[in-house]
């Protein structure tokens, strides 16, 4: 049974992964503009299919819980912040701190996708 | 006095006593009663204080609030929840009893409430036909939802999940349809026939049981179709069962470690063709 859920929650864990591993280049500071580009699409791709994760049971019969939106809420804060420290030069002090963050954040969200 | 005046003889009595706001009876044209709707705890404080009052075919709204009793059900009545399981709950009075206790009935409905508490079990069908159990949320019972001895019911869209032992449990109970239920985390099995025939079991979600997500015992000719079964430590188990069909089920066992590596590897590889497909698109 094909559940688009699971499926946008895998193919963010994936991004999430691939944007990850760019970004720990990017502060090796290795082949910096082609990084770059990737780290940038995968980044906002993944935001995009999180921002689509947390719309959609909005429009599911069961309803939203405080606590979904509190977790929700929380990871767009932080992705907010990540771009934030970025385009504000402060990318190399909290950069990696926050890029571990997000990526624990795509593991949670794959086991309440899987499980749910 | 004829019979059209009689009719309206008692459809005045009973519509000033409806004005008065003391009746919660019904009367048509044609001088026979209607079903009624009864409110809870508008008319009647407890819901099983409605029941022993309403009639056949009435229905009873219950309105949001937890409410701590044990429901005996002898006679087809809809009792449903004015706004969902979130938001009106019933815990066991007795804890040795069911929550909802349905015996003998033909065409009740249970609709829409958050079951809890119970050491027994959660909804309770004994020897009744054609009941509709839909929209409930049961949790914490020593069983979900308990059918036995009953024929042709139709369970849909409930969440028996978290019980002691069973989430949906069918014992000597044939042609009943079990459709887009969840029964998970259960700590022991998800959904179990024993020696039920006939059963559709249609799109149920299965996760993280503590044992078997369905089982089929000595049960026959049952369909499984569309099912979701993740995450128990076994699928589905038929033992001494025969002619059952099983047609596009989902069964994937303990992914929860294995989903993630396999797509964190995944993920990498991808990245390894990203920085080969952009090197060749952006070379100086």
């Amino acid at each position: 049974m094909f559940k688009i859920n699971i499926f946008l929650a895998s193919i963010g864990l994936v991004l999430a992964t691939a944007s990850f591993l760019s970004g720990m280049q990017l502060i090796k500071k290795d082949n910096t503009a082609v990084i770059l580009k990737i780290h940038r699409l995968n980044g906002y791709i993944t935001f995009l299919i999180f921002i689509s994760l947390a719309l959609m049971p909005l429009f599911g019969k069961g309803g939203i819980k405080p606590w979904a939106i509190t977790a929700w809420g929380a990871g767009f804060g932080i992705s907010l912040f990540k771009i934030w420290a970025v385009k504000a030069k402060k990318g190399y002090k909290y950069g990696t701190r926050l890029g571990i963050i997000l990526f624990i954040i795509w593991l949670a969200i794959i086991y309440t996708h899987v499980v749910k | 006095m004829n019979k059209r005046f009689m009719a309206a003889f008692i459809c005045t009595i009973v519509l000033m006593l409806e004005a008065a706001g003391a009746g919660i009876l019904g009367m048509n044209l044609n001088g026979s009663c209607y079903a009624a709707v009864i409110h809870v705890p508008d008319n009647y404080k407890t819901i099983q204080g409605a029941v022993e009052k309403a009639l056949p075919k009435d229905t009873i709204i219950v309105k949001e609030g937890v409410y701590r009793e044990n429901i005996v059900l002898t006679k087809p009545l809809t009792i449903k929840s004015g706004k969902g399981p979130d938001f009106t709950s019933i815990q066991a009075g007795n804890s040795d009893e069911p929550v909802f206790k349905v015996s003998n009935v033909k065409e009740a409905a249970i609709i829409g409430f958050k079951i809890t508490g119970s050491s027994a079990s959660g909804i309770h069908l004994i020897n009744s036909q054609y009941n509709d159990i839909s929209s409930n949320k049961i949790s914490g019972n020593e069983i979900g939802i308990f059918l036995l001895s009953s024929n042709n019911n139709t369970l849909t869209n409930n969440q028996a999940d978290s019980n002691e032992q069973i989430g949906i449990y069918l014992e000597l109970s044939n042609n009943n349809t079990l459709k887009e239920n969840s029964a998970s985390q259960n700590n022991d099995k998800g959904i179990f026939l024993s020696s039920s025939n006939s059963n559709s079991l249609i799109k149920n979600s299965i996760y993280l049981n503590a044992w078997n997500g369905i089982t089929l015992w000595s049960s026959h000719n049952n369909m499984l179709q569309d099912n979701y079964v993740f995450r128990n430590t076994y699928g589905i188990v038929i033992s001494d069962s025969e002619g059952s069909s099983l047609t596009d089920n989902s069964t994937w066992s303990n992914i929860n470690i294995i989903m993630p590596v396999l797509l964190i590897y995944t993920g990498i590889i991808l990245y390894i063709i990203e920085k080969r497909i952009f090197a060749l698109l952006y070379t100086e």
